[in-house]
């Protein structure tokens, strides 16, 4: 948390270096929130992209106060998903074409990747907003209990209680899509 | 017992995330074992998502170093003072008159852009542009006005901000094209006179802008060095301007539209000639 403060401020103050350590230490978490989100790896590019130059434009008026640095990128990821589903006028969806998950796969083995995403996909949209917001974070993007704490404005129980929840919404879904 | 349940999943969940396996992570609790066990396996899917490809992570990479410099904090800029900016040049104005404006003309002098005197200084030119009646007055005050955006742009590269270097090139390329199309040019004393004080000028703030350059990192030279070479070629081009012509060489004359330039670039092609009727 500290060494995000260092790079920062550093590149607040102009290095380049320090706002390309950032963008190497978050892209990853970045782009696999927003791909969960969003229905295609384009879009999941698109989102991603815009999120860092939008940090990017905005880092002059970040301050630290109370916020770090990974809460805020995934506030402006956040907001950029929900702005673009509300114009597509679409709910959250999971990506099913990613490559990186089916390289080496067999065809039998292919078809089940797909099913199970096409499960995962019908999954989190059963989930509400803020236990979707929680698993995302939380799981897919990395960030710590005090990290999606803060940004999701809510306290690290809070969270820990939203996960389990969450969790137990999937493991219901699952066992009903495993009944014949 | 609920929120030892939450407390034990976190905990596991973070073991799986640091790449433990599912058995590990039951064995630290094997009194809530049966009810951690399928909750952990709804959240092995999610904890493996996708990566960005390679071609993506280089693109957006290069896209943000086109998009840098990010904007600087500063504690005293005219951003952070946007509303206030017109209230703040009017206030300053107002204080510049009523203090005799001895001190803030001062201290708006040395402003460069994004500075919150810089506006004053920039009225202040215009006022002295009105103020100046001769032609060589105005030729002359164009001439320290190129100078004064050398200066700005060395500052500007001593503070590592690269934003308003474009700017400020525009302005100096607007000064120099006034002071080449000057009518003093048609006065060879007046002329001379003129080219000594730019070559003054470029002497004195032209090497500044250099080693502020020289003193940047050599990733963020690019851009700055590029101005400067610019403001370099375009001093050069104006000096030569101000300066007597060669003599022709001896020999037949050309028809005009094959003459070389002044310069020494290409021929410029004489206007195509209109028919006779």
């Amino acid at each position: 948390m500290s060494e995000d403060r260092e790079l920062v401020a550093r590149a607040q103050a102009g290095d380049r270096q320090a706002f390309a350590e950032l963008y190497e230490k978050y892209l990853e978490p970045v782009y696999r929130y927003v791909a969960r989100r969003v229905g295609s790896r384009e879009e999941a590019e698109d989102v991603a992209g815009e999120v860092f130059l939008r940090a990017l434009k905005s880092l002059g008026s970040y301050k630290w106060q109370g916020l770090p640095f990974a809460s805020w990128l995934f506030r402006i990821a956040h907001n950029l998903v929900v702005d673009r589903q509300r114009q597509q006028g679409r709910h959250p969806v999971v990506p099913l074409e990613e490559a990186s998950e089916r390289e080496g796969l067999g065809v039998e083995e292919q078809v089940a990747l797909q099913l199970r995403l096409a499960e995962l996909k019908q999954a989190l949209s059963r989930l509400t907003e803020a236990q979707r917001q929680a698993i995302l974070l939380r799981l897919v993007a990395g960030l710590s209990v005090e990290e999606a704490a803060r940004a999701m404005g809510k306290t690290p129980g809070a969270i820990k209680a939203l996960q389990h929840s969450g969790l137990e919404a999937l493991r219901r879904h699952a066992a009903s899509w495993d009944k014949p | 017992m609920k929120k030892k349940l939450e407390d034990c999943l976190n905990d596991c969940l973070e073991r799986l995330a640091a790449g433990r396996s599912l058995e590990e992570c039951l064995a630290a609790y094997p009194e809530l074992a049966g009810e951690l066990e399928p909750l952990l396996r709804q959240a092995l899917p999610w904890l493996r998502g996708p990566s960005p490809s390679p071609q993506f992570r280089a693109s957006l990479r290069q896209r943000l170093l086109e998009a840098w410099p990010a904007p600087r904090r500063r504690a005293w800029s005219v951003r952070a003072f946007l509303p206030f900016r017109r209230w703040a040049v009017a206030l300053s104005l107002m204080l510049a008159l009523l203090l005799g404006g001895v001190g803030t003309a001062w201290a708006a002098s040395s402003s460069v852009p994004g500075d919150l005197l810089y506006p004053v200084k920039m009225a202040s030119e215009k006022a002295k542009g009105a103020m100046t009646l001769t032609q060589r007055g105005k030729a002359n005050l164009q001439v320290r006005l190129a100078g004064e955006r050398v200066r700005e742009m060395a500052a500007l590269a001593e503070r590592g901000q690269a934003q308003n270097l474009e700017k400020l090139q525009n302005r100096l390329e607007a000064h120099l094209e006034k002071v080449e199309t000057s009518v003093l040019k048609e006065d060879v004393e007046a002329r001379d006179k003129l080219r000594h004080r730019l070559e003054a000028e470029a002497a004195r703030y032209l090497p500044r802008f250099q080693k502020a350059l020289e003193r940047l990192p050599a990733a963020r030279q690019a851009t700055p060095q590029a101005h400067w070479e610019r403001a370099q070629r375009r001093f050069q081009r104006v000096k030569e301007s101000l300066t007597d012509p060669p003599p022709p060489p001896p020999g037949p004359r050309l028809p005009p539209r094959w003459r070389t330039s002044p310069r020494g670039g290409f021929p410029s092609p004489s206007p195509t000639p209109t028919p006779d009727y």
